[in-house]
């Protein structure tokens, strides 16, 4: 997929012009805009170097599977849960990106004929309903993490509420991003293809 | 509780909220009609994402990256021009057999689209005019989920459930895939006659076959060991994956020496970007898929489609018809994730091959992505060409005429499609 340039750079927000003036023109909101921004920008760095750590780990772990099998005639009973583990929080880890950026797969042919302040209301009530539904998503996800806290993963000694931490990790950092799309950014339709 | 769900979703789709979304709230909806308890989305969601066998798609994509950044693309090329270049419309057959190499290390379409775009696009241009070149590259550029590995199948074998594995669909799609490029090939020759498109590639020679060969070798050995492996059963799609991976790692790295350590990490965000795409779509359809099958919507589906028809071979063809449709609107790795859950248990009541259903399944929605309106492909094609859409479509259509005839030749005669695999034991 060819994805914008500032979804390289981590850090970098989007580009876009404030779509909603009279309120983000307030000192207050202002500050507090920015504030939020240079946050956010510190989660998506860490978030990045997060997913690229993973990533390693999860391709280390699998070719190492192979190896091991093939050439010591040893089985890595742990492989496949640790590739698991790292593979859940690097998918969940990539979907607040894929907001930031808009590449989200969706349907345009509708939202595309709307006049464009009509196109700027349904996106800011889309992205306040997807933010709100990935706080309840994070919320319930939190539940089911402390009530199966206790259950460990039957090879590695790890409680299998991390898998639940991640649904956790990717609501906040989604619901961050789509709360910020809503308040100043200029409409962005969903992307025509996963790349797949 | 299915209906407030369904209604959800269309409306919030149609809006442009990005289909992964609409599913979420569309399930929530449901849970809240249904009385269902609130927990239950995030255990489906991670109940879907938990999952070894969804784990090949980012190293899939990270190992076509890798080894396109390794600059492999010249290398293949070089070898195929060698070998089809001299041919009447030469060039188009050169796109055609790089895109179908290019499919055996990649896997999916719009990176192969971006890769021949510009490493073949301009000659094309020059020699046959923009608009033909363009469509020869969108056209060329499905082979990628056709020949394995695929993605697209990867998706497939994982919402079918056990009816149908991914080592079997990559083995379904080897055949098909070189039909649907000889068939291209067909057409581009034909055009080139008829246009009088003028000689470009130097005369056949083995030699020359031989050295580009040499040249190309470990590339082309690396759909051999991985490929093999998987159907050799050396090892799963998911460790060929990662196998794929430190192959076109070490390739990049040491052989064409393209490739820089600093371009790694970029290359994995951007695949991990792609997968959280994939696994929260597919997170929040197996919610909604759960809330269907409490109101038994599978069997009310299958019930009312038995009244339809008892006709395998009907029921394939309304399926089909179906797709066609959803392929002109929707994005296929989203349409695998809606549809196959529902689709792919009542095909199997039908007693079609699940093998058969799910390959001509595929098909069909890769060649949706080369349809308008929203044909992926062209999209992705005109802008890197810069080629205006309508021209592109002009050129096209023969391409998709094309295509779906091989799709036709697949469910008409099903051992296109089975015959290799069970020949393999699948």
């Amino acid at each position: 997929m060819a994805l914008p340039s500032a979804a390289l750079g981590a850090g970098k927000r989007t580009e876009g012009k404030p779509r909603f003036p009279s309120v983000t023109s307030l000192p207050f909101m202002t500050l507090l805009r920015a504030s939020i921004q240079t946050a956010i920008d510190r989660i998506d760095v860490a978030s990045r170097w997060a997913i690229i750590a993973g990533f390693t780990v999860m391709v280390v772990v699998v070719s190492l599977q192979v190896i091991f099998r093939y050439f010591i005639n040893v089985s890595l009973d742990w492989a496949d849960e640790l590739a698991r583990l790292t593979f859940v929080w690097v998918a969940f880890l990539g979907v607040p990106h894929g907001a930031k950026i808009g590449a989200h797969v969706g349907i345009d042919s509708i939202a595309k004929l709307l006049p464009p302040n009509g196109l700027a209301h349904v996106f800011r009530v889309c992205c306040v309903a997807a933010a709100a539904l990935m706080v309840v998503v994070s919320w319930q996800a939190v539940v089911i993490a402390r009530e199966t806290w206790d259950q460990l993963m039957p090879v590695l000694d790890f409680s299998t509420g991390w898998f639940y931490i991640a649904i956790v990790v990717c609501g906040l950092h989604t619901a961050i991003h789509f709360a910020l799309l809503a308040w100043d950014h200029e409409p962005v339709l969903p992307a025509a293809t996963i790349d797949a | 509780m299915t209906a407030t769900a369904i209604i959800a979703f269309f409306a919030l789709a149609l809006l442009a909220m990005p289909l992964a979304f609409a599913l979420g709230l569309a399930a929530f909806g449901g849970i809240i009609a249904g009385d269902v308890e609130w927990h239950v989305l995030p255990q489906r969601m991670m109940h879907a994402v938990n999952s070894f066998p969804l784990l090949a798609i980012p190293c899939f994509m990270l190992a076509g990256e890798l080894m396109v950044e390794g600059g492999i693309m010249e290398k293949l090329v070089a070898l195929a021009n060698s070998v089809v270049g001299r041919v009447r419309g030469g060039l188009g057959h050169v796109t055609v057999v790089s895109a179908a190499s290019l499919s055996a290390i990649s896997g999916t379409a719009v990176a192969d689209a971006t890769a021949l775009a510009s490493t073949l696009g301009p000659s094309l241009a020059k020699y046959y005019g923009n608009g033909f070149g363009a469509a020869v590259v969108a056209a060329a550029a499905n082979l990628g989920p056709i020949i394995p590995p695929s993605a697209a199948m990867i998706v497939y074998a994982y919402m079918a459930g056990p009816s149908v594995s991914v080592g079997a669909l990559f083995m379904a799609g080897f055949v098909p895939g070189l039909v649907m490029a000889a068939a291209m090939m067909l057409l581009i020759w034909a055009i080139a006659r008829k246009r009088g498109y003028p000689h470009t590639g130097e005369r056949f020679s083995v030699v020359n076959v031989l050295v580009q060969l040499k040249r190309s070798f470990l590339i082309v050995l690396m759909p051999i060991v991985v490929v093999g492996g998987i159907v050799g059963g050396a090892f799963t799609a998911t460790e060929g994956s990662a196998i794929a991976v430190v192959y076109a790692l070490l390739v990049g790295l040491f052989v064409t020496r393209q490739l820089k350590l600093s371009d790694l990490p970029n290359a994995m965000f951007r695949a991990a970007i792609t997968t959280g795409v994939v696994a929260i779509l597919i997170a929040f359809a197996s919610a909604v898929t759960f809330l269907l099958s409490i109101d038994l919507v599978p069997q009310k589906l299958t019930a009312f489609l038995q009244l339809v028809t008892r006709d395998p071979l009907v029921f394939i063809w309304i399926v089909m018809a179906v797709l066609m449709f959803v392929g002109m609107f929707l994005e296929s790795n989203a349409a695998y994730i809606m549809l196959v859950p529902l689709l792919a248990p009542i095909a199997e009541l039908y007693g079609i091959d699940p093998l058969h259903f799910g390959f001509v399944f595929i098909l069909n929605l890769v060649i949706g992505m080369l349809t308008p309106p929203v044909g992926v492909l062209l999209f992705v094609v005109s802008s890197a060409r810069q080629v205006p859409l309508n021209s592109l479509l002009v050129n096209v259509w023969p391409f998709i005429v094309c295509q779906f005839a091989v799709l036709v030749l697949c469910i008409v005669f099903p051992p296109i499609v089975t015959w290799l695999p069970r020949q393999l034991g699948y």
